[in-house]
């Protein structure tokens, strides 16, 4: 009997040391990546950094202000294409419809969110760039927006569906129209949920560059309308990065800091405002 | 001289998909009267009132026949809009459902606001005067702008009493209103129907026997979606004619 106790009791500590091996093993690649951007990327940020337009190549000092114009023109813009569709559609899903039609379209839904991101790039390029004069920031923003309204949408539909129906039907004994119990009572029971899908698919997509390379582009400039090239954060590291320049080396790493920074603040609200 | 009847429902029938849960039900509910719907678990007395303002047909696959006459007009009738009908026929519900994310105050006044009534004079006074009707007044007074659903159980339910009055319904409908509730609580909503139904015609169902003797005027007894027994509370309770009443009212089944 002792000893077939013992011999559990070495399993079971075996199986904790497994785990907390393998913890560590995802950590510390992870405190790693996270330490390095913040070491490099500080050295890379002042006060120009966010005021100034790039600088020639070769040339030093400069900013990425066209960078950080670009990443949040490309967010409002998309989450102003992609908020209003995906939620109406997911009021379609948990509200309305029959249910083999909704099948499918939960289908499509869940296949575009597996949808690898350079795929919304070319979409993006073939239909709107090409079609409409050219690389712009629309153009950006609807290959984004191929990314976000699926994560929305499942959100949204998934926090609908968690109002009981309770509430509904209270509005409707109200004499309340149910269009209305829907848009003016449920979606505001939802809100704290949808408001939490909507941040994570703006984290999601402020980060993502494929779908930009070929459809805002880029732009060492500010854009002066949203029918223009335009940069964003993730496009400069990309460029940076992979360019010879000492000093664009550091500028993406102050983008990277940026672009992280902003990511984690969007997870923060997340996290404290909107628990999950 | 006999009181006048504000709903007669006559040949009512209702189904869940094949499921009768309702068969040809016949009654007459008095105005300013409090009626109550008897009966056990299953029986079809909740069905019964979710066809009173046609709540019953929006669930999947459910299905009515018959007609509800509610002053004269049958609210089934092509020409009725059911929104029409739910204005006048209100309802409280076995779990208080306070809307979240909205304070006292907008609970009680949701159903005017969305129906595009914005003056504040006149918002103002339905809440203290639904929220006086609903015996909560004096316990909320200084706090309407929390959310609702902070409030007690108990309280919920009496603001949820008070968001059913605000619309200025004819009708109240009680779907087991103190099921969920403490004693203490449920003694409060209580003395409540039994103050309302000077004002409004009542329905409440209820599985509490006592409850119905206590507070109502006429009960409804069914059993498996046949109304048994119908008559002033005294009668039905004293001297049931049917023996299965009797039955449900001893004990004996249910």
């Amino acid at each position: 009997m002792e000893m077939a106790i013992t011999g559990k009791r070495l399993k079971d500590n075996l199986f904790t040391a497994y785990c907390i091996i393998s913890l560590l093993i995802i950590i510390v690649p992870l405190v790693h990546i996270i330490g390095t951007t913040v070491y490099y990327g500080a050295q890379a940020i002042n006060l120009e950094f966010f005021t100034a337009l790039p600088k020639p190549p070769g040339e030093p000092g400069g900013g990425i202000a066209n960078a950080i114009q670009g990443t949040l023109v490309l967010a409002a813009l998309t989450m102003a294409i992609s908020i209003p569709s995906a939620i109406l559609a997911a009021i379609y899903l948990a509200e309305y419809g029959n249910s083999r039609f909704k099948e499918l379209i939960r289908l499509l839904n869940d296949t575009f969110m597996g949808t690898p991101s350079i795929v919304a790039g070319i979409f993006g390029y073939a239909l709107i760039v090409v079609n409409f004069g050219g690389f712009s920031a629309v153009a950006g923003a609807f290959a984004l927006s191929i990314l976000a309204v699926p994560m929305i949408l499942r959100a949204s539909e998934e926090a609908l569906k968690l109002v009981p129906k309770d509430i509904r039907e209270a509005g409707l004994s109200l004499g309340i129209e149910y269009w209305i119990v829907i848009t003016r009572i449920v979606l505001r029971t939802a809100f704290p949920a949808i408001a939490s899908g909507i941040l994570l698919a703006l984290a999601r997509i402020m980060g993502e560059t494929a779908p930009l390379l070929f459809t805002a582009f880029g732009n060492p400039n500010f854009a002066n309308s949203i029918f223009e090239p335009i940069s964003a954060l993730p496009l400069i590291i990309f460029i940076y990065a992979t360019s010879p320049y000492p000093d664009w080396h550091q500028k993406a790493w102050g983008a990277a800091l940026v672009l992280m920074l902003l990511v984690l603040g969007i997870n923060m609200l997340v996290k404290y405002k909107y628990k999950r | 001289m006999e009181p006048e009847n504000k709903i007669e429902v006559r040949n009512l029938s209702a189904w869940y998909g094949s499921f009768q849960a309702l068969k040809n039900v016949n009654l007459d509910i008095k105005k300013n009267s409090l009626t109550a719907i008897i009966g056990p678990s299953g029986c079809g007395k909740s069905t019964f009132i979710r066809c009173l303002n046609r709540l019953h047909e929006l669930k999947e696959g459910a299905r009515v026949e018959g007609k509800v006459y509610l002053d004269g007009k049958n609210i089934y009738d092509k020409d009725v809009d059911p929104v029409e009908v739910r204005r006048k026929v209100g309802m409280v519900f076995q779990r208080p459902n306070p809307f979240p994310n909205m304070s006292i105050y907008d609970n009680v006044v949701v159903g005017l606001k969305l129906r595009g009534i914005r003056d504040k004079k006149v918002l103002d006074k339905v809440v203290e005067e639904s929220l006086k009707k609903a015996a909560l007044w004096d316990e909320v007074k200084d706090k309407l702008h929390e959310l609702g659903t902070n409030l007690s159980g108990g309280q919920q339910q009496r603001l949820c009493i008070a968001r059913a009055i605000a619309t200025n319904p004819e009708v109240l409908l009680f779907d087991e209103p103190t099921s969920a509730l403490d004693p203490i609580s449920a003694i409060k909503i209580e003395e409540l129907l039994a103050e309302l139904k000077k004002n409004y015609t009542v329905v409440l169902v209820t599985h509490n026997i006592q409850q119905a003797g206590r507070v109502s005027d006429y009960t409804a007894f069914f059993w498996m979606g046949e109304l048994i027994e119908f008559g002033e509370t005294a009668e039905i309770f004293e001297k049931p004619k049917e023996k299965l009443t009797e039955d449900y009212l001893t004990g004996r089944i249910g």
